[in-house]
């Protein structure tokens, strides 16, 4: 695991260093500019993913002592690395504007989101490689905007439980799917490997 | 212990079929994988890494049987692959190479590594995306034998070098047999390098092995004839194995103990086995 | 040891290794109780199969020129000479059957195999080493 992580966050570091741009940037000049940050974690491991396909690495990976789990659960790790890189900031940045320990409430809901977008895109580039799957991510990030929107407008009509409860479960719940998409992803590409 | 072991190996895939492959490469010797392209060579060398199973037959390699699990992936600490195409990562370094590898390979040994890079000359602050293709096989020889294998495995990895690396590098795979319990399994179809260093060649043709023997033995067991149609037509058919006629004449695979005493028949080259294996008509 | 191997001469690569070791320690270049290199290390400086060099080492013991200890290597045997050329002998006789054999289907008379044998220079009544 620590060969194939050091290997990926190298190959990606201009993408890193990207993002860490962009948290900094929108952190600093906008509040719900960590939303972007957020679902640019999720280019990470894509990106990682692609060098890894331009470097036709995955012909050399069965040769490697390396489980497919493992390899597919790296880059999960990285998604997951990031968002939670990006929550603690803004988590950070919320404390100084308060001058007092805050998390800003949509926080948990967002990152839910951004965890579902991650269990949704990785299984499906794990099953149709980085091309197809890029399109696919788009789609899915436009549906998944909507859905936060309209689903947004509705919780905030009513007042049984609070917001950020809601977000606290979605988060949960995205949790437990990404669990299941990482050994999905794994026999996913363990088929495709073993063609 | 036998470093590979393959039994009754059966595979359909398409138009292609590996049928009936079997054969050992003992533990401390270098076998020859040699077959045209198609022939079935990478697909059996999948199998033995596990990531292809067969439809039917076992492959165990160092002891165990070959699969895509986790037990597998502990032996694979023990494999080197080099492919036909060093498939390393493009965006790093040599140097970012060997602490990639160092982080996968728990017996990883940085000073051989680094002794290898110096050895073959190659750029440390280079990216491989910008290597030539017979430097990212040298790097990708370079990690292989850096993490103490016990197993070499190359796929056509010398294809496309120049003769004088492909000696440095053969030179380099009899040093690591001088240890016993190191073994290699080189499949090519450039049959000299492999008349070279093997001790046991096995020629695989569509799928099928159509020879399986000792290196030197092959010599001694077989010759090849080149002979005018009469002459050709004299001799015992129990002792002629393949026939190609072109040219006027007819060449002949034989077997020399089937040999009419005091027909001269010269040195055998493992190519001219090979060519008249695939290119030859048996005899009915 | 520097034996010299010739894929061009004819011989089997372990022939050529049995005849030039046998011919070092008849001759006294390679001593009683000498250790040998290994097969494996013999195999590798000369570039040829393991399974070659352990054929050549398998036939010098089997015609008692060399012993192997176990887990110490391979030695020249103590030297019997007579037991040397009784060996000797019985491949000389081995090699006459088979020109005789090939004599017969050619045609060829007794006496034209003497004069062809003269021709080869061996000295009469000399003794060999």
């Amino acid at each position: 695991m620590k060969g194939i992580l050091l290997k990926d966050l190298l190959c990606i570091r201009k993408n890193i260093w990207v993002c860490v741009f962009i948290i900094a940037v929108f952190g600093l000049f906008s509040d719900n500019g960590v939303v972007f940050a957020l679902f640019y974690s999720i280019m990470l491991p894509v990106n990682a993913i692609a060098l890894d396909e331009r470097s036709r690495f995955e012909r050399l990976l069965p040769a490697l002592p390396v489980s497919s789990l493992t390899y597919v659960l790296s880059k999960y790790l990285i998604a997951y690395g990031f968002i939670a890189l990006t929550a603690v900031l803004s988590i950070a940045l919320r404390t100084v504007k308060m001058h007092a320990f805050a998390v800003p409430e949509e926080l948990p809901a967002l990152m839910a989101l951004c965890l579902l977008a991650t269990a949704i895109t990785l299984v499906l580039i794990f099953r149709f490689g980085v091309e197809k799957g890029r399109m696919i991510y788009m789609v899915s990030v436009v549906v998944q905007a909507g859905l936060l929107g309209a689903l947004g407008a509705i919780m905030e009509e009513q007042t049984l439980i609070p917001l950020p409860v809601i977000g606290w479960i979605a988060f949960a719940l995205a949790a437990a799917v990404n669990v299941g998409s990482v050994f999905a992803a794994r026999n996913v590409y363990e088929n495709r490997l073993l063609a | 212990m036998n470093a590979i072991e393959c039994k009754d190996i059966c595979k359909r895939y398409g138009g292609f079929a590996l049928e009936d492959v079997s054969f050992v490469l003992p533990q401390g010797c270098v076998l020859g994988l040699v077959g045209e392209n198609g022939a079935g060579k990478s697909t059996l060398i999948r199998m033995m890494l596990g990531a292809c199973r067969a439809d039917s037959g076992s492959v165990n390699v160092l002891g165990s049987e070959a699969s895509g699990g986790a037990d597998f992936a502990r032996v694979k600490q023990d494999i080197g692959v080099v492919l036909d195409e060093a498939c390393l990562p493009e965006e790093l370094n040599a140097a970012q190479i060997g602490r990639t590898m160092k982080g996968v390979y728990a017996r990883w040994d940085q000073q051989a590594y680094e002794g290898y890079v110096e050895r073959f000359a190659l750029p440390r602050n280079k990216l491989v995306k910008d290597y030539s293709r017979g430097m990212k096989m040298k790097l990708a020889l370079a990690a292989a034998m850096s993490h103490r294998a016990k197993l070499l495995v190359l796929d056509e990895a010398t294809g496309g070098l120049d003769p004088i690396v492909r000696d440095e590098i053969l030179d380099l795979f009899n040093e690591f047999t001088r240890d016993e319990t190191h073994s290699i399994l080189l499949s090519s179809h450039i049959v000299s390098d492999l008349e070279k260093i093997c001790d046991y060649i096995v020629f695989l043709h569509e799928g099928r092995v159509l020879m399986a023997e000792e290196k030197d033995a092959l010599d001694e067991k077989y010759a090849v004839l080149t002979l005018l149609e009469e002459d050709a037509a004299a001799l015992d058919p129990a002792c002629v194995l393949r026939t190609m006629r072109s040219r006027g004449v007819v060449h002949l695979l034989i077997r020399r103990d089937r040999l009419p005493v005091g027909m001269p028949a010269g040195r055998t080259s493992i190519e001219d086995i090979m060519l008249l294996l695939t290119k030859g008509e048996a005899l009915q | 040891m520097n034996l010299i191997i010739s894929n061009a001469s004819g011989l089997p690569i372990y022939e050529q290794i049995v005849t030039q070791i046998k011919g070092r320690i008849l001759s006294g270049a390679l001593e009683e109780g000498e250790m040998l290199p290994s097969i494996r290390a013999l195999a590798k400086d000369l570039r040829i199969s393991v399974i070659t060099t352990k054929r050549a080492y398998d036939e010098l013991e089997r015609e008692g020129l060399i012993c192997t200890v176990a887990g110490k290597g391979c030695f020249v045997a103590a030297r019997n000479p007579e037991w040397v050329r009784e060996g000797l002998l019985r491949e000389i006789e081995g090699h006459m059957q088979k020109i005789a054999q090939l004599a017969v289907q050619a045609g060829i008379r007794g006496d034209e195999l003497c004069e062809m044998f003269h021709a080869l220079g061996l000295e009469d009544g000399d003794e060999r080493d």
